[in-house]
């Protein structure tokens, strides 16, 4: 990025010798896909971060098309101590877009390595590069015929697999957790050496993609939320059409119902009854799809239970809304509905909605979309609830134990009222966890909303460490914090692992506050 | 989705033949008098295209997009709900160069398709619109350094306090409060601006032909430049 007429300078790199690297770069990508001036980088300074976007600048944008430009790329690095942050799409809106941990670094933007190598319909199995958007799989199953089916998250058609399984995202179907159905990596090292993780490592293999393990010690953990190497091909294994799909909704009136819920159902889920991410969404999450905040107030602050009410009346919405889906044969189907229908009717409380009784409700659409892994983009209606342009996911994770929910909720509630913004969250009951999504929406043209925001996170991370939970993702301004969280050991390995793999530091410093050339560790 | 297309002929109404050969034009209320203005532009890199207006349905009918309207752009885009397919449909025409007024929602598919698209973006504002204040966050480049000047124009004929912070590494911040003209004359100042960006002329006067919405809650507006 040009600084009147001046780039934004790597840390400790001469401006000399980056512009001799911009000239490598030029040379081996095209001057195309190096891009320098202002209005070309400004797609990547969109933050929804609550700090200025000039923390976040790039010295510049590169892409690349071919494992040997990153092969290339990453040896220019080395050559003059650049710092290189990669990303696949760069959507994960919320976690930090597409910026990098901290000024001054160039973006290697992975959007044109985006060959689908191989589906196979049979073993249900993929082999991607990292720019393969959700869409572009889902355009090509339709067009080849295959019955099979994608697990995005909500961003959906716009994200893509390698990108969300690296950061460990999850979905809503019942290949929610990505990295659990992920098999086999080809990473491109710092040193330029091209890794094949398990079954890829041998010659004339065909399990790469089949058989996660390989042998001895299993790398492609240490791939993910990390700076240890760039992926440039992923296996991930999709599901099969099932022949009966069943979405349904279930309603609950009061705030403490939470913890009953999830009682509840966890045994459903453990149980593979109900074998998708089960998602337990508060007031506020399941309004976004058809409601702004601005429709009931302009007031700045967090939004009164009487409007809270107002709104649950006026657009029949629970306090908690239960969503699950049924997947399987017609005769399985029937017996796992019975299942729940009887819980329910155990439980004495709670509405039942199935497809029938939703009709065309935007929000019933959204979920059952999600659960069956179609490409929807309602959940951006969360960006419209304050409006302002400010989002961070707030999301520690916790047991499936009723007792947790109504815990975190309160302490949650509590500590963003606090500061002026609203509880909107909701829970992914994944069998024996539960990952506790809420979005922290702020406005960020308000400067002292920006403050505000910025502070309660940092508290929200204080005060729920205290009570022993923590966070499994955060955006670029938390990074550090939260890897403190997770204990001076795990540091320390992080730290050890990225001076063996990238003793110059150029892959991603920062990345999950990982940073030999910062790191007091 | 709920896709609705609205192609402008030129001079197809008399009002707007009118704007186009008498800067000086009778308003019908004159609080509206206030939104003419003269404004200052000057060439840039900016590759000239015509211009695609783009609001979602809420803004149609906004001071910005009557500004728009009145200039003549080649076509008039309104979103239907979180519109990805009707917005990646504006980059793979590659014809026009896109101006207009949407939601947080939409702006974020938005800009992400500029990065998908290698498209340029020359003007990104966010702006919040409260009961008595506005307060707007703007990155701008070079070529359309114009249009923050006339952003703050128009937030100086605006009764309510704002406060604009520029983006990027020389971020400035200016606050200030006005005397009540038009409640958001500053977006139609804005628009006019952004619509004539690397023109090098542009002394077109807007005209308001019926009565403008209220711009609520939280906008975006853009210029980009289409690869």
């Amino acid at each position: 990025m040009e600084n009147n007429g001046k780039t934004v300078l790597p840390r400790k790199v001469t401006e000399a010798n980056f512009n001799k690297a911009v000239g490598k770069f030029r040379e081996l990508l095209g001057e195309e896909n190096v891009l320098l001036k202002n209005e070309q980088i400004a797609p990547y300074m969109k933050v929804m971060m609550p700090r200025p976007e000039a923390e976040f600048a790039p010295s510049a944008v590169i892409s690349a098309t071919t494992v040997e430009h990153v092969q290339e790329i990453v040896r220019v690095c080395n050559e003059f101590k650049i710092p290189v942050w990669t990303v696949s799409t760069g959507n994960n809106f919320g976690y930090g877009t597409a910026a990098p941990h901290h000024a001054g670094q160039v973006i290697l933007d992975l959007k044109r390595m985006n060959k689908i190598i191989e589906v196979d319909p049979e073993l249900c199995t993929a082999l991607i590069e990292p720019g393969v958007t959700y869409q572009q799989l889902v355009d090509y199953l339709k067009e080849k015929g295959y019955k099979l089916w994608v697990d995005p998250p909500a961003p959906s058609a716009i994200v893509g697999p390698v990108g969300n399984t690296l950061d460990r995202g999850v979905g809503y179907t019942p290949y929610a957790e990505h990295f659990m159905v992920q098999c086999g990596m080809e990473v491109v090292l710092a040193n330029g050496t091209v890794l094949r993780t398990g079954m890829g490592g041998v010659a004339g293999s065909n399990t790469w993609q089949v058989f996660k393990w390989g042998y001895g010690p299993y790398l492609d953990g240490i791939f993910t939320q990390s700076n240890y190497g760039i992926v440039t091909k992923m296996g991930l294994w999709l599901m099969p059409e099932p022949p009966v799909y069943k979405p349904f909704c279930i309603k609950f009136k009061n705030d403490d119902d939470v913890g009953e819920l999830v009682d509840a159902f966890r045994p459903l889920s453990i149980n593979n009854i109900i074998p998708n991410g089960v998602v337990l969404a508060g007031t506020l999450y399941e309004a976004s799809a058809t409601v702004k905040r601005s429709d009931y107030t302009t007031e700045k602050g967090a939004t009164s239970k009487a409007i809270i009410q107002k709104i649950r009346d006026e657009h029949k919405i629970g306090a908690w809304n239960m969503y699950g889906a049924l997947y399987g044969t017609a005769e399985q189907v029937a017996v796992n509905w019975k299942i729940v229908l009887d819980l329910v009717k155990h439980l004495g409380k709670g509405e039942i909605v199935t497809e029938k009784e939703a009709g065309n409700d935007p929000a019933f659409k959204y979920r059952a979309d999600l659960m069956r892994g179609n490409m929807t983009m309602t959940e951006f209606g969360l960006y419209n609830w304050r409006g302002g342009g400010g989002s961070m996911w707030f999301a520690p994770v916790s047991q499936a134990n009723g007792s947790e929910t109504l815990n975190q909720v309160n302490l949650a509630t509590r500590i963003l009222n606090k500061y002026g913004l609203d509880y909107v969250g909701e829970f992914i009951v994944t069998q024996r966890c539960m990952h506790h999504i809420i979005d922290v929406l702020y406005d960020r043209t308000d400067e002292e909303e920006m403050h505000r925001a910025h502070d309660c996170f940092a508290e929200l991370l204080d005060e729920f460490e205290k009570a022993g939970y923590g966070v499994y993702r955060v955006n670029n301004v938390y990074m550090d914090r939260v890897a403190k969280a997770f204990g001076k050991a795990q540091q320390e390995i992080n730290h050890t692992l990225k001076r063996a793999l990238d003793p110059n530091g150029i892959l991603a410093p920062g990345k999950s506050g990982i940073d030999i050339n910062r790191a007091a560790i | 989705m709920d896709v609705k297309r609205r192609l402008l002929l030129k001079g197809m109404t008399s009002t707007a033949a009118v704007s186009m050969v008498a800067p000086h034009v009778a308003f019908a209320d004159p609080i509206e008098r206030a939104l003419v203005t003269l404004r200052e532009t000057s060439a840039g890199d900016l590759v000239q295209k015509p211009i695609a207006a783009v609001a979602i349905e809420s803004f149609k009918n906004s001071v910005f997009m009557q500004a728009i309207c009145a200039a003549h752009p080649a076509e008039e885009i309104i979103l239907g709900g979180v519109d990805f397919s009707t917005l990646s449909e504006l980059f793979t025409q590659k014809e026009n160069n896109l101006v207009g007024i949407i939601d947080h929602a939409n702006a974020a598919v938005l800009v992400q398709l500029c990065r998908h698209y290698n498209a340029k973006i020359h003007w990104l504002g966010q702006h919040a619109i409260y009961n008595h204040s506005t307060s707007h966050n703007v990155f701008k480049s070079g070529d359309s350094s114009s249009c923050h000047a006339s952003l703050l124009e128009g937030l100086s004929a605006c009764e309510a306090s704002h406060a604009v912070r520029e983006q990027g590494l020389n971020s400035t911040k200016i606050s200030g409060k006005a005397t009540a003209v038009h409640p958001q004359a500053w977006a139609g100042h804005l628009a006019l601006a952004l619509h004539d960006v690397g023109k090098g002329t542009a002394n077109t006067p807007l005209v308001l032909n019926q009565p403008s919405q209220l711009i609520s809650g939280s906008a975006v507006t853009f210029l980009i430049e289409t690869c």
